[in-house]
């Protein structure tokens, strides 16, 4: 009985470990391998189309310094995105892409405020490996109100030029900063600006398809063509992400802004916190 | 002047720098799995053992259902998949698969090296490549370049990407590194690469969108970051005021 026993157990061990040493040893060859490359290449996308929907609550609208003439009106915004981008490689560095984009934004309750904007964006960008990658790119937009107002009300074109990086530190954890100039020249010609942004930040993978992202802002506004007007304004925000596929992802994020301007009634703070549905689709 | 001096002395830091890149003398044989070869130089095949060292002109061969894999003296390490010939060169740092496939996974600050197959060469360091001795050669982290074995062809290349001859043409393309990974010649190894949080990382960008994703080839992680840069926070309402 004994006997029969340990050469159960034997052979169980026997078989166990031959199984083992079988999956172990049992690698892929260079054809096995070849097959999964050739299944694995995927061809350029001539572009993409998107969709971003965004509601949140903005303690501050209108962007006011909360006193007794310009006190702050909360609301909730609806922000809905529609993005076409195409794009070609000029060369091995450089990527050039047009991307339009039509966005509306609704207020649930300051209804006269609502309006459309479009644009258009030409956009240059590449790399310089181990250093930073960049962009440059020219937009033109203009806003429109949907109701109770003359259409247009804004225009803008902006050259813009950033550079920027990021760093990988672990599997968990990817840090990025760049900067940014923007020259947006305006109609009317009192939003004439030149912006100087830097920001930093990391992004934080929580769970294989939740991401945490925090990010710090700093932009310096020289309006150049009102009052010597000059902000330092300051973001601070966290944003979750919860990524479906590539091509669907839900966000939350609540984000802070101070605006320190050198004209007292320019100054003003915002909390903003809502959800986001990004969806988009490669052709 | 002071311009210039600066300049000529940045080349020559370059120059000393680059000269530093020690020749590649040996490496270790730090894992096998059932038939490996090993030839030194003028001596006949034997089996190898763990702990053998293959110096330039030696001859690493895996059988079929085979691995070996080794470490160089700048931690370089590389892994050789079944039926599979690896050779190298010394002096120029040359890593030649001959037959087969095999694993690099060269650290920063190492000097950098070759990787040659039939049709392609990579020039990699910092990076983990994956070769295929017909010709593929696929970044799973790091940037480096892909060139013609004739040297008319040059191409930029970095993590997710492969690189192969199509109809005599250099092409550089994304590939989806998440069926790589789980190949069994990857994963489940004893031992883990030191790049596997970097490799890790460029197969999430891939998957979540940003950087490393087929959809966003520059690299800017456009549907991560600009939002909160280019989109109008902080005026989401009519620019009423200046």
């Amino acid at each position: 009985m004994k006997l029969s026993l340990c050469i159960l157990l034997g052979g169980l061990v026997m078989t166990g470990a031959a199984t083992l040493r079988a999956a172990d040893t049992n690698v892929e060859d260079a054809s096995e391998f070849d097959q999964m490359l050739t299944a694995g290449v995927k061809s350029e996308p001539w572009g993409e189309v998107s969709s971003d929907t965004r509601v949140y609550r903005s303690t501050n609208i209108q962007l006011l310094p909360d006193n007794l003439f310009y006190p702050e009106r909360a609301d909730t915004v609806v922000a809905q995105t529609f993005t076409v981008r195409l794009q070609h490689h000029l060369s091995d560095a450089v990527l050039a892409e047009l991307i339009l984009r039509y966005q509306l934004y609704r207020y649930l309750n300051t209804e006269s405020l609502d309006f459309n904007t479009q644009s258009a964006t030409f956009q240059l960008s590449g790399e310089i490996p181990d250093l930073f990658r960049w962009y440059g790119n020219f937009t033109a937009q203009r806003q429109e109100f949907v109701r109770g107002r003359d259409g247009e009300f804004f225009k803008m074109y902006n050259p813009e030029f950033g550079i920027w990086r990021d760093l990988v530190l672990n599997r968990h954890l990817t840090l990025f900063g760049g900067y940014q100039l923007d020259w947006r020249p305006s109609s009317p010609g009192f939003f004439d600006r030149v912006d100087n942004t830097l920001y930093a930040g990391c992004t934080v993978a929580l769970l294989d398809r939740l991401s945490a992202q925090l990010l710090y802002r700093l932009s310096l506004h020289d309006y150049t063509n009102y009052r010597d007007r000059f902000d330092v304004n300051q973001l601070g925000g966290i944003t979750l992400f919860y990524t479906f596929c590539a091509n669907a992802r839900v966000e939350l994020f609540v984000n802070y802004i101070h605006n320190d301007s050198n004209l007292a009634t320019r100054d003003y703070d915002i909390w903003e916190g809502g959800g986001a549905l990004r969806l988009s689709f490669n052709f | 002047m002071k311009l210039s001096f600066f300049l000529i002395a940045a080349f020559g830091l370059a120059a000393v720098i680059r000269s530093n890149a020690a020749p590649l003398s040996e490496a270790q044989v730090t894992e096998m799995k059932n038939q490996v070869n090993y030839r030194a130089e003028s001596e006949a095949d034997r089996a190898a053992r763990l702990g053998d060292r293959v110096r330039g002109a030696d001859v690493l061969r895996t059988g079929e259902k085979s691995l070996a894999e080794m470490e160089f003296e700048d931690k370089t390490i590389t892994r050789l998949g079944p039926q599979s010939v690896f050779s190298f060169k010394s002096a120029e740092r040359e890593f030649q698969v001959k037959e087969g496939l095999g694993l690099f996974c060269m650290p920063k600050g190492s000097g950098g090296g070759r990787i040659v197959t039939a049709a392609i060469t990579a020039a990699i360091e910092g990076t983990t490549v994956l070769a295929l001795a017909a010709g593929k050669i696929v970044f799973l982290e790091g940037t480096g370049k892909v060139f013609t074995n004739d040297g008319r062809q040059q191409h930029a290349i970095r993590g997710g990407e492969i690189a192969f001859l199509e109809k005599g043409q250099l092409v550089v393309r994304p590939i989806a590194l998440q069926p790589i990974l789980r190949s069994r010649f990857l994963r489940s190894r004893p031992r883990q690469l030191p790049t596997t949080p970097l490799i890790l990382a460029v197969a999430r960008e891939q998957e979540n969108g940003g950087v490393g994703d087929i959809n966003d080839p520059a690299g800017r992680n456009e549907s991560l970051i600009v939002p909160l840069l280019n989109r109008e926070f902080s005026g989401n309402r009519p620019p009423l005021l200046p």
